[in-house]
């Protein structure tokens, strides 16, 4: 059985293809996404037409141009700046009339484009603010409450912290469905597995001992990944060695979720496909990349039951949340009950031929 | 081993209708038929990897399928066409099937007994066709059995392929080995075996050993000649032919009686004039045993 074990690492190992899927490939994810820094909100393109150019209004601008949030440009031409808008080359387009400054009351537009969703509510709300700011400025009042804002967290939560166990459990289960199917169903077709039937070790055995191997592989890729986190700015708790047992039960549900599709697919393009129409929704679906609660509520709901959703919920707790072990018992139960049944699906599905 | 009224259909196919034989202890046992006579059917369910709809098998004289783990210890299989891991070398393959057995050779000695000593180190796939053949009849042997099952082990290989690979069955029989091999070429059941089963549509035609299923054919000789001018098929009419054929100067008589038949052809064709451009004489084969038992060619 060890030797079996032993055998199919080797193999594991040897299989470079299969292995850059394994792990360079979510290395590469934690690569592509710490080039984003998207923990900075983005800044808004702002064009400023000033139609007052009064001392006033120099005051304004310098003002606006300090804000971190806009980029403030001038623009001379109100309709060409209109246009530039509906482009997409600003943001907003602000219009100061002449007599901004002069009297109290006036009205400065702003005009913002319908198609550039994710800018508007953001840069609409942060102009207001800066309008009320300037406003108390200009009139020399003292606020008579300020906000200080003050993050309930200890520590500053990365949009990294949030992603590495993404990838962690999006990695171990790739590996663990797409690779098992198409190991498996790549054995059935070279008959490897019948010719395991006619010595005294049964099949179940064999791929029992395969399922150890992949498991030794998730331990790596876990630590891999971890340690890459790491490297880009995710910061680890102190028990996060809790990573390793919870990657395992995890992908005791996706090595049976393999072998489950081995027995649907007659070739290795087959499995990898079929593979792939397991992963790839329950990738998007179970909150690797975004928080569940931006799903429809109901599909929400339904996916949290997900074994990735699970595992990741899991990991994110410890890792992210920085909870003990203790919080995350639901989750373990959860998966575990997924375990079960998956195994009693995979022990039902292996075929020889 | 011995198997008896074994019978398997898959839905209403009928794959192995009945068939009932033993194979002796150090002989190499043939199963010769066409392609889908049954005989990978019938191999498949002596070694326990299938079970029959009806019928006994007893393997070393032990009951299938209930002492089949045990069989499984002592007996070694070569499927048809299966390959092996990728990405082992041979001798890792050996080794790792060879952990499976109680008993076992070491990989050095396995490849030397198949002239792959030097090959130890490469990937199976690497090899090449006859190789891998004869790999795979190494890794049938990691466990140094008693009884070899080989499914078609020379098909797709060329000639000299086809002869290093019988020179290895030799071998094994004179080491006191049973083999059961199931061909599709009468010529290397004829060459191979002691005694063979010429198998057609799941049922066993004819057991012997090839040289009494020659003998037992109406006519187990052949002649064949060359002459010119043509002669007319008619005047190949003699009291010992059974079959005659050809034309346009080549012909192929069946005959019962070499002696009988010989000299009365000898004399027809000087009487007609033809000039002999080409004569032979030889045995029957179990092609035509085959042809004779089920009235068609045996390869398709």
């Amino acid at each position: 059985m060890l030797a079996l074990a032993v055998a199919c690492i080797k193999i594991m190992v040897r299989d470079r293809l299969s292995l850059f899927w394994g792990i360079v490939f979510p290395l590469i994810f934690v690569g592509v996404f710490s080039l984003f820094d998207l923990d900075r909100p983005p800044e808004v393109k702002v064009a400023l037409v000033d139609a007052a150019r009064s001392p006033f209004t120099q005051e304004l601008r310098e003002a606006m141009a300090s804000n971190e949030l806009f980029k403030v440009e001038e623009a001379g031409n109100a309709a060409q700046a209109l246009r530039d808008l509906r482009n997409g080359d600003y943001g907003l387009v602000v219009m100061l009339p002449p007599n901004v400054g002069e009297e109290p009351g006036v009205t400065a537009r702003a005009y913002y484009s319908e198609t550039n969703v994710q800018v508007n509510q953001m840069a609409l709300a942060a102009l207001r603010r800066f309008f009320d700011e300037f406003n108390l400025q200009a009139a020399n009042v003292q606020p008579l409450v300020a906000v200080e804002a003050q993050p309930i967290k200890a520590r500053d939560v990365g949009f990294m912290d949030f992603l590495v166990p993404g990838i962690l459990g999006m990695a171990v289960m790739q590996y663990g469905i797409l690779g098992m199917a198409t190991i498996l169903v790549d054995y059935r077709e070279k008959r490897i597995l019948r010719r395991i039937q006619t010595t005294p070790i049964p099949v179940g055995a064999f791929v029992i001992a395969q399922m150890a191997a992949y498991m030794l592989m998730a331990l790596i890729q876990s630590g891999i990944i971890l340690g890459a986190g790491t490297a880009v700015g995710a910061e680890l708790p102190p028990n996060f060695f809790w990573v390793f047992p919870l990657a395992l039960l995890g992908d005791v549900v996706f090595l049976g979720l393999g072998v489950a599709v081995a027995r649907v697919c007659k070739t290795t393009a087959a499995a990898a496909g079929m593979g792939n129409a397991v992963t790839m929704p329950m990738m998007f679906l179970s909150g690797v990349f975004f928080p569940l609660d931006q799903l429809p509520k109901v599909l929400g709901k339904v996916m949290e039951f997900s074994p990735l959703a699970l595992l990741l919920d899991s990991l994110r707790s410890i890792l992210l949340e920085r909870n003990p072990v203790s919080t995350v018992w639901d989750e373990v139960a959860l998966l575990a009950l997924w375990a079960m049944a998956v195994t009693v699906l995979a022990a039902k599905s292996l075929r020889v031929e | 081993m011995a198997v008896e009224g074994v019978r398997k259909s898959y839905g209403s196919i009928v794959a192995v209708g009945g068939v009932t034989f033993s194979v002796m202890r150090g002989e190499v046992f043939g199963i010769l038929g066409p392609n889908g006579a049954g005989k990978t059917t019938t191999l498949e369910i002596i070694e326990g990897l299938r079970a029959p709809d009806a019928g006994r098998v007893t393997v070393l004289g032990m009951p299938i399928p209930r002492d089949l783990r045990e069989v499984r210890e002592r007996i070694g299989v070569q499927l048809q066409a299966s390959a092996y891991f990728d990405f082992l070398t041979l001798a890792e393959v050996l080794d790792l099937l060879g952990k499976f057995y109680r008993r076992r050779l070491a990989p050095k000695v396995l490849l030397e007994m198949v002239g792959l000593s030097e090959r130890a180190r490469s990937l199976v796939k690497h090899l090449s066709g006859g190789q891998q053949q004869r790999f795979s009849l190494a890794a049938s042997l990691v466990n140094d059995p008693e009884l070899l099952f080989l499914d078609e082990p020379t098909t797709g290989l060329d000639p000299q392929a086809r002869r290093s690979l019988w020179e290895i069955v030799r071998r094994m029989r004179q080491e006191g080995r049973t083999v059961v091999i199931t061909t599709h070429y009468m010529e290397e059941a004829q060459a191979l075996c002691d005694r063979v089963a010429i198998m057609d549509n799941g049922r066993i035609v004819a057991l012997d050993s090839p040289q009494r299923l020659i003998d037992s054919l109406e006519a187990p000789f052949r002649i064949l000649f060359k002459v010119w001018p043509p002669v007319p098929l008619g005047m190949l009419d003699i009291g010992d032919v059974a079959t005659a054929k050809g034309g346009d100067g080549s012909y192929e008589v069946m005959v019962s009686d070499v002696a009988s038949v010989l000299p009365v052809l000898l004399s027809r064709l000087k009487e007609a004039g033809a000039q002999i451009q080409n004569l032979q004489v030889e045995q029957a084969t179990l092609e035509d045993v085959f042809l004779a038992l089920t009235g068609k060619e045996l390869r398709d």
